[in-house]
């Protein structure tokens, strides 16, 4: 060989073994991370994840984006949200349900994870989880035009009573929280009302924008924007008291039927968190609460603060627990295993 | 306010600094996404999000739009050059594209599906400023039984997809169909072919689908070409200047196709379910069946590339409109747009053009600025990318993989997707080398899910009476259409088909022997 023609070998072979070092140099760095603190340290001391279970551009990936940024500014360390749609939720709770308990992971969790129990194939577990703040509560609705004859529940009843076939709903999904409150409602009623399932509670309002379905049981935040326009009414709302914004909304147990329960979303961690980590945690979360951007934002997205914390949360979520399992049963949709 | 008032209003707030420098961040980083195989608008829009909370809200719009609308001018870039779709909307495009590449004529076809996405993007943002609200409404009246005729109909124009064995086209279709079934689905949230696997239960994610049937694939089917052509047969000459752009000829070609890109696209937009894919694969089909030439179709033919390309901008353009107008989301970059509006406090809904008209005005301004940067952006950059093919294929095609993994991942955080992508990869190499054509497969996979959906809400609503596909005078049209369609190809195969074929080669021979006698 050439004395050229070994140097260039020589050049290769140094280049190799110096791309080596750095791959193994690179490799070993990344997992001698700095071995978890103490319990008792500072925490956090790096990025802190946001998991949410659903699509970015949503509202509970909106409201994970927002509490993020309060949180960065108070912990002086990044927060950032990570979105693992799927499955109605299931991939990402699952993910969030195995995860490190120590604090850096979190999720943004809706009531999806009560029903995925019952409905999804492969089930989550309510009980995987540690509950740590309630963030808002969004209660279902009973939404009709606004050019529809009926002012209250029981007209929109007794109308169906007598018109079958001719009054349709609309829900968010075949699988959605919303249809079960339609199921419910007309199981207890005694009315028919037909559930059409669409993609999302977008296409849900379309359709009764445009006049081919009567009603929908959609989100009354998801609603507002049609009450202003005038578009729509809203005959009741299923929290379990009116709210202040609307004192002339009515709420489901006040027309006679007895559906209380709303769409909760909340900071959950994986099952076993110290208690320490969880009230530095909620204290941080309590301080954005208290902040002006949380709370413009909640009012303009028309979100009820649901301020639970700890075991009261938990406890929230095992009492309507039973209640969901039996609407769910009620609307043949049980599909775990 | 007024229409002039209105648009006035638009310019003077998108002409200033900042706003003209979101403008152009957004297209820029539209094209760049558009162009990079695997990575899509809403995965950058995501990204991309949190940046625009310090922004306001105009700004955080216009960089948004720009991005969205801004990859589909880049889309057709590698869908031309190595048919890899840039983006799934663009796999229309390599059908003509790259077979106009391979004959040498990147360039034009580059240059065609600019001037097209302008004029198309600008077209749609006139419709959009000026008639938007009526044609939301109009919108509304696509429920479950028009969409179900619609999409019908774009069933129907799949054989004009095919250029060669109508028999695989179809199989591809129905292979398509089986593909969309996976999943939970939509009316009774059964599981179908999930396997117990979480991961199948929403279903195949499209993108790795599209990228790995026709990006990786691409690059298995490269590996068989032997490593001494270590770069690409398109471009062994590199053109002259003028060669670059498209001629006189390709103008007059593509006039037609682009004005009708355009407007189908802009309505299939904002159709519930309309989606760039559906408008520019529409196009395609249209454009074949008017033909004069339909044989030119997968040859090379600049209408191929013109029309699906322009249709596909006018979609983008269109899918702003139920958002801005109902505050109703068409896809998901719109639904992360919709979230970049709420989070700065800005409601989508009836109301947004009267409670914020500087956010409307403001966008739909920027948006011709937009389009018009994307143009000037976009045709210097034609003998770059042509440019582009002289990286050695070891080079190129490793990026592709890189960027079509990296895209795969990025849509849900997924590590299941990239499986996905691989799987499918390997399957797009083993049909492609057998000479099935994939597209059919992507039409049936998108609209098939849709196609079932509706007919089933459609006939929750009536009750089981199929009587409502002809209640309204949509639905009925669309079907009459469909009808028409069928007919109509059933005819020409008669008449052109094999069994006359036979017939007037018998005929011949019967008079050439007569001759004889």
């Amino acid at each position: 060989m050439t004395t050229q023609k070994k140097e260039v070998m020589l050049m290769k072979v140094r280049l190799i073994l110096f791309g080596f070092l750095l791959f193994l140099l690179l490799s070993v760095s990344a997992f001698a991370q700095v071995k978890e603190k103490t319990e008792k340290e500072d925490f956090p001391t790096k990025t802190v994840t946001i998991l949410v279970p659903w699509a970015a551009g949503g509202s509970s990936d909106l409201t994970a984006r927002v509490l993020a940024k309060g949180l960065t500014e108070i912990w002086k360390q990044p927060v950032i949200v990570v979105n693992q749609p799927g499955a109605t939720g299931v991939i990402g709770s699952l993910k969030l349900a195995g995860s490190n308990p120590d604090g850096y992971i979190l999720g943004l969790i809706s009531t999806a994870i009560q029903t995925t129990q019952y409905i999804s194939p492969n089930p989550t577990n309510r009980n995987s989880y540690t509950y740590i703040i309630g963030v808002h509560y969004d209660p279902y609705t009973l939404t009709v035009k606004s050019d529809s004859p009926w002012k209250n529940l029981k007209a929109f009843v007794d109308y169906t009573k007598a018109n079958p076939g001719k009054v349709t709903h609309s829900s968010s999904g075949a699988s959605s929280t919303d249809k079960l409150v339609s199921v419910a409602f007309a199981r207890r009623s005694g009315i028919q009302l037909p559930d059409v399932p669409f993609e999302g509670y977008g296409p849900a309002l379309t359709a009764v924008l445009s006049g081919k379905i009567t009603s929908t049981s959609v989100t009354l935040a998801n609603v507002i924007p049609y009450l202003k326009s005038k578009d729509f009414r809203v005959l009741a709302v299923t929290s379990e008291r009116k709210l202040p914004q609307y004192p002339d909304i009515p709420t489901f147990i006040e027309s006679g039927i007895d559906i209380s329960w709303t769409a909760w979303n909340g900071i959950l961690g994986p099952k076993g968190m110290s208690q320490e980590r969880i009230s530095q945690i909620q204290s941080a979360i309590e301080k954005v609460y208290t902040t002006r951007e949380w709370k413009e934002f909640m009012a303009t997205q028309n979100f009820q603060p649901f301020t639970l914390i700890g075991n009261q949360f938990k406890s929230y979520v095992d009492g309507i627990d039973p209640s969901l399992k039996e609407m769910i049963e009620e609307a043949g949709l049980v599909r775990a295993k | 306010m007024d229409l002039f008032q209105g648009i006035l209003h638009g310019f003077s707030i998108a002409l200033v600094p900042t706003k003209l420098f979101a403008c152009f961040a957004g297209v820029l980083v539209g094209t760049a996404v558009g162009v990079l195989p695997g990575i899509g608008p809403s995965g950058s829009i995501a990204l991309l999000l949190p940046l625009t909370f310090s922004m306001d809200t105009t700004s955080a719009i216009i960089m948004l739009a720009g991005i969205y609308y801004g990859t589909m001018y880049g889309g057709s870039t590698t869908s031309i050059l190595v048919n890899v779709p840039g983006e799934a909307q663009s796999v229309v495009t390599c059908l003509d594209g790259y077979q106009m590449a391979r004959q040498g004529r990147a360039g034009p076809a580059l240059g065609i599906s600019a001037f097209g996405s302008f004029i198309a993007g600008t077209i749609g943002v006139i419709g959009l400023m000026v008639i938007a609200p009526p044609l939301a409404r109009f919108a509304l009246e696509f429920g479950p039984a028009e969409i179900f005729g619609l999409v019908l109909l774009a069933f129907a124009l799949v054989g004009y997809l095919a250029s060669g064995s109508m028999t695989k086209a179809l199989m591809m279709s129905v292979l398509g169909l089986l593909l969309a079934s996976v999943g939970m689905e939509s009316i009774t949230a059964v599981p179908r072919f999930t396997f117990g696997s979480v991961n199948l239960q929403s279903g195949i994610n499209l993108v790795p689908l599209i990228m790995g049937l026709f990006g990786v694939s691409e690059v298995l089917l490269s590996l068989e070409e032997s490593s001494s052509e270590g770069k690409l047969n398109a471009r062994r000459h590199q053109p002259k200047f003028w060669d670059l752009f498209p001629n006189r000829k390709d103008w007059r070609n593509s006039f037609w196709p682009i004005t009708r890109g355009s407007l189908l696209g802009f309505i299939i937009g904002l159709l519930p379910g309309g989606t760039g894919i559906v408008a520019s694969f529409s196009s395609y089909g249209i454009e074949k069946k008017i033909s004069r030439h339909p044989e030119r179709f997968g040859k090379g033919a600049i209408e191929g590339v013109a029309g699906p390309e322009s249709a596909n901008n006018g979609a983008a353009q269109g899918a702003f409109i139920p958002l801005l107008t109902l505050g109703i989301p068409g896809n998901a970059s719109m639904a992360l747009t919709l979230g970049a509006l709420r989070i700065h406090g800005v409601i989508p809904g009836p109301l947004l053009i009267q409670e914020h008209p500087q956010v409307f005005w403001g966008v739909v301004a920027s948006m011709y600025i937009g389009n018009f940067l994307l143009l000037i952006l976009n045709l210097p950059l034609i003998g770059i990318w042509v440019r582009l093919l002289s990286i050695p294929t070891s080079v190129l095609y490793s990026m592709i993989i890189l960027f079509c993994t990296i895209g795969a991942y990025g849509v849900n955080n997924s590590v299941f997707d990239i499986g996905v992508l691989f799987f499918f990869g390997f399957l797009g190499y083993v049909l492609k080398s057998l000479n099935f054509e994939l597209a059919p497969l992507i039409l049936g996979f998108i609209l098939g899910p849709v196609m079932e959906t509706s007919a089933k809400q459609a006939l929750i609503m009536s009750g089981g009476h199929f009587s409502i596909f002809f209640s309204t005078r949509i639905s009925t049209l669309l079907l009459v259409l469909t009808f028409l369609v069928i007919v109509t190809a059933v005819y020409s195969g008669i008449k052109h088909g094999k069994m006359s074929r036979t017939m007037e080669a018998l005929k011949r021979e019967m008079d050439a022997s007569k001759e004889k006698d």
